[in-house]
């Protein structure tokens, strides 16, 4: 309500009941479809909105990442490059180099080194980590995202339940959408991920774009337009039904409420203080997580924060690092070391740990064997990935790979054992079923998978 | 079950008349369009039966008039264009409109932008492939123009030569594909077989029959090509063998169907499977062509996805797939017979409007699906109704038109392949509510259409917003509609003037009442004007 009285001027308020009336007298069943239909009444609604049962904040690392410089360092191997690991929060437990400030944090954090995956391809890679399920023919299989915020989310939320920050799409546009669950489960995109930034002001980057209305339309005038859009809609819906109009009035409908609503402010990084942004790190990723933080704050279940790249980084292939692995590498942890140990303190701080998990991956991990550009190539025998905060019994390792880290030497863990493991985090039920866009019913997760249930909580 | 098990399936059981009548009859009545419109009708009605579906009635002209463009041309029609036709009287209006459109540019550009893609649709993704699909697009212009046969316009990227630098033309398209064999093999199985042979390239596939050493076996076809996307090429043009998935274990080319290719005289190795793709003997082909532009003009292939071929995925209406793969074989793959025949059917112009439940199953056409516009012809719709800048005028792509374009191609880009389950989404609709384009479209004094509209003095309230239907859905408002709208635009004009700065507020000091009335008309005006830009009859194809 705010907002909506601060882009008027005061004397307005009265002469908008005078106009809706009117309105309404003389549009009829139109002008009461806005109230019914297409905005339900906002305050009441945000007023009462229960606390959400959790959330995830996935940290997706385009391109691949190499686990060996980071979380499965082999400084005893002449794999390893070179690099040192260093000991972590946990006795014993030991991590590269390149993840400092990560490091102090594991005590929350629980590592699978076993990944095991088929596909080493970006885009089949891509699609497997990120829907459960390989492409298969015509099955639009939905992003983890939007299978776990339609789980998770709160249905009159203001904010869409997914929430994608600066998302590298290129690999596999299909891996990043709803599929069957169709466009009312698909992500809140801000931020482009294909193009490389410099350092500098990033935030304002991670806006929504178009979320105001322009200068010459206030809110009474927008009301009066979407009367008269209300009234075209009902009379072409009713003629021609089907999932197409209803995914118009559905993203309408959603884009209204959140463009009057309060929660928006989650986007306005400014009046975050510069000492906190400074700890993030001043880069698109850094800013992400900060930003990933104030949307749970306000109840949005499902976020993701893509690291595509880093500054002198070269290209937007981010962790597909064929040349000079050990450069680019390091480089991107300065990235995301900041980034992610601060976001753990920050929602700590704030009592969200305990209720959010965190997780980070990519779509496959790097050779042991250096490569003769001194890169590493893509391997999606044996990698890692992890888990963390909320629903996540921090502290441990899961599996092992051998002395080269040539393969899993033990308890292998593939795409759908880990996506279920993520789901027994978030307390969600993996085998829940959606109908599939081919009229099979699919379960969250493959029922074959086999959760790895020494990390749940 | 075998692929040749398959085959045999294909071309027995699907299409029984396949082996008595070879594909290539001669005997081609005089009014083929109009025989093969009717063979149309008469297999899906011999559907309707079988499935209990009551079909809608025919489209008016203004329902075909707007679908026909948007399918031909791309865009919706000109006002001028649909006053006219809706007053033509020929009672072969219908025929004439789609002769006169695929001679019009737009058919070039719409149907080569279509192509490409199908063809390269990582472009749609990945900002290098980008990079390459205005000159691949350009080829396939030329191809479109010249009105190239399906068969020939295949062979001519199937065999395509390929050295050096060269970047231009068909050549783009191996370089999208990183010039990796297996990449290449899968699209061309994908284009122009109607297979998705790419799930066998790690592993057998998991529901279709096609194994591992089949999808090598097609790959190795391609197995001379070498290079990268930005730099030089080879082609070793009598290699035919490859390592199955980067194995030791060479693999020999051979057909998806198991024979061997003849290698007798001096074949190069692409140019052997061109022949053998399009050949008008090969089952997948022509099917997998006449499908294509089925499912271009309905949303729904008769095989959907029309690039799923397989046993577990069969054709709605096989006998209608086979006569209409038979027709554009006879046809010389002539595009412009295939759509004149599909667009002259009573099937095409049923209308979309629902008038009984059984025809809520797209796949039976008991009415016409509603589809989405593709990126590119949503943004040259919104320019043909607003009068923003032409894209088409290079001049005008420093000026902001091109960037209308790619504004609104980067909000839809992730549009699924199956276009009657268009994805609307919250930035979509923020973008076309809020964005800057369709702002000043729709202030008069920056837009074009709306200030042409506003200012016509022989136009009174009803003759505007009539013209704002035509130039946006196409059609005449209905009387329900104008009386809603009229009566929206009279009390709006009757209030006072809104809210005024210091200075509007001095000067309507000393302005005639009749000026403020028609300030408050016009916004009332633009509001509907925005509206129904904003509508789901403007942003569907219906």
């Amino acid at each position: 309500m705010t907002r909506r009285q601060k882009s008027q001027p005061p004397q307005s308020a009265t002469r908008h009941v005078s106009r809706r009336t009117l309105l309404q007298a003389t549009l009829g069943c139109a002008a009461s479809a806005i109230s019914s239909n297409w905005f339900p009444a906002f305050a009441a609604e945000t007023a009462d909105k229960p606390r959400r049962p959790g959330a995830c904040i996935l940290l997706w690392m385009s391109g691949g990442p190499s686990q060996i410089d980071t979380f499965d360092p082999k400084p005893e191997h002449k794999n390893g490059g070179g690099r040192l690991s260093i000991e972590t929060s946990v006795p014993g437990i030991r991590i590269s180099e390149n993840l400092p400030q990560v490091a102090k944090w594991m005590k929350r954090m629980a590592i699978v080194r076993s990944m095991s995956t088929k596909e080493g391809d970006h885009s089949r890679g891509t699609y497997v980590m990120r829907t459960g399920y390989r492409p298969q023919g015509p099955i639009q299989y939905p992003a983890i995202g939007a299978l776990y915020s339609k789980e998770l989310a709160n249905e009159h939320a203001d904010l869409p339940g997914y929430v994608s920050i600066s998302p590298f799409r290129g690999f596999n546009a299909s891996a990043y959408g709803p599929g069957f669950l169709g466009p009312r489960y698909a992500p809140l995109v801000v931020g482009n991920g294909g193009t490389v930034r410099v350092n500098g002001k990033p935030s304002s980057s991670l806006k929504v774009e178009n979320l105001s209305l322009p200068g010459t339309v206030d809110v009474a005038r927008h009301d009066d337009r979407l009367s008269i859009l209300s009234g075209l809609e009902d009379d072409f819906s009713g003629s021609r039904p089907g999932n197409a109009v209803d995914g118009h009035r559905t993203a309408y409908k959603n884009a209204i409420r959140m463009m009057r609503s309060e929660s928006i402010a989650a986007f306005e990084l400014d009046g975050e203080p510069d000492a906190l942004k400074q700890k993030y790190g001043l880069t698109e990723f850094g800013m992400g997580c900060l930003l990933a933080r104030r949307l749970v704050e306000r109840g949005v279940p499902f976020i993701e924060v893509s690291l595509n790249n880093a500054a002198g980084n070269g290209g937007s292939f981010g962790w597909d690092t064929h040349q000079e692995n050990l450069d680019r590498v390091a480089s991107l942890c300065q990235v995301l070391d900041p980034a992610w140990a601060t976001l753990m303190e920050d929602l700590d701080e704030r009592g969200l740990l305990d209720s959010t998990t965190i997780i980070w991956m990519g779509e496959f991990g790097r050779t042991p064997r250096i490569n003769s550009n001194a890169g590493r190539d893509h391997f999606p025998a044996a990698w890692s990935s992890v888990l963390a905060g909320g629903g996540v019994k921090g502290g441990r390792i899961v599996g092992q790979t051998s002395p080269d880290g040539m393969k899993v030497v033990d308890r292998p863990v593939n795409a759908q054992d880990f996506l279920g493991t993520i789901c027994g985090c978030l307390g969600i039920d993996s085998q829940a079923e959606n109908i599939s866009n081919v009229g099979r019913p699919i379960s969250v997760v493959d029922p074959e998978a086999k959760p790895i249930q020494e990390v749940i909580a | 079950m075998s692929i040749r098990h398959l085959l045999w399936i294909i071309v027995t059981v699907i299409s029984t008349s396949l082996a008595a009548t070879p594909l290539w009859a001669d005997d081609v009545a005089s009014d083929d369009v109009a025989q093969l419109a009717a063979t149309i009708d008469r297999h899906i009605a011999a559907a309707w039966e079988t499935q209990g579906v009551v079909p809608a009635p025919q489209a008016d002209d203004a329902e075909f008039m707007r679908r026909t463009y948007l399918n031909i041309a791309g865009r919706i029609p000109p006002v001028s264009e649909v006053r006219e036709f809706l007053a033509d009287t020929d009672p072969n209006k219908r025929r004439q409109l789609v002769d006169r459109l695929l001679d019009h540019p737009g058919y070039v550009n719409h149907f080569a932008h279509t192509w490409r893609m199908l063809m390269i649709p990582e472009a749609d993704v990945d900002q290098q492939a980008r990079v390459l699909a205005p000159s691949f697009e350009g080829w396939l212009r030329d191809k479109f123009i010249d009105n190239v046969a399906y068969d020939e316009m295949a062979r001519e990227l199937i065999a395509c030569r390929i050295s050096g630098n060269e970047r231009e033309g068909a050549v783009a398209f191996y370089r999208a594909k990183e010039v990796k064999p297996e990449s290449v093999a899968s699209s061309i199985s994908r284009l122009f077989l109607g297979v998705q042979l790419d799930c066998a390239q790690c592993h057998n596939h998991p529901f279709a029959k096609w194994q591992q050493e089949e999808f090598w076996g097609f790959t190795a076809f391609f197995a001379g090509i070498d290079g990268d996307r930005f730099g030089s090429l080879s082609d070793d043009a009598s290699r035919r063998e490859i390592g199955l998935d980067g194995s030791q274990t060479l693999v020999q080319a051979r057909f998806i169907d198991e024979t061997s290719p003849d290698w007798s005289g001096e074949a190069r190795t692409r140019d052997v499977l061109a022949d053998w793709i399009t050949s008008k003997e090969n089952p997948y082909f022509a099917r997998t062509g006449a499908n294509r532009i089925w499912a271009h003009f309905f949303g729904v292939g008769i095989v959907d996805p029309p690039d799923g071929f397989d046993e577990a995925n069969p054709p709605t209406h096989p006998e209608l797939l086979n006569d209409l793969a038979r027709s554009f074989a006879a046809h010389d793959f002539d595009f412009k017979f295939l759509i004149r025949a599909i667009t002259a059917s009573k099937t095409y112009q049923l209308s979309s409007h629902r008038t009984d439940d059984s025809q809520d199953e797209q796949r039976w056409i008991g009415r016409m699906p509603v589809k989405g516009m593709s990126p590119r012809q949503l943004a040259d719709c919104l320019i043909q109704a607003t009068g923003g800048f032409e894209t088409s005028n290079p001049r005008n792509q420093f000026l902001g038109g091109r960037q209308v374009d790619t504004q609104i191609q980067a909000l839809f880009e992730n549009q699924r392949d199956s276009n009657v389950d268009p994805q609307s989404t919250i930035l979509q609709a923020l973008a076309l509510m809020n964005c800057q384009f369709i702002t000043q479209q729709t202030e008069s004094a920056s837009s074009n259409t709306l200030s042409a509209i506003l200012q016509s003095p022989f136009l009174d309230t009803d003759g505007k917003i009539e013209t704002m239907y035509l130039t946006t859905l196409n059609r005449q408002p209905r009387e329900a509609e104008l009386s809603r709208l009229r009566t929206y635009v009279e009390t709006k004009s009757e209030e006072p003037a809104p809210r005024l700065s210091f200075l509007e507020a001095a000067r309507s000091l000393i302005q005639p009442v009749a000026e403020k009335n028609n300030a408050n008309e016009e916004k009332a005006l633009a509001d509907i004007f925005w509206a129904l830009l904003n509508s789901s009859e403007f942003i569907f194809n219906h």
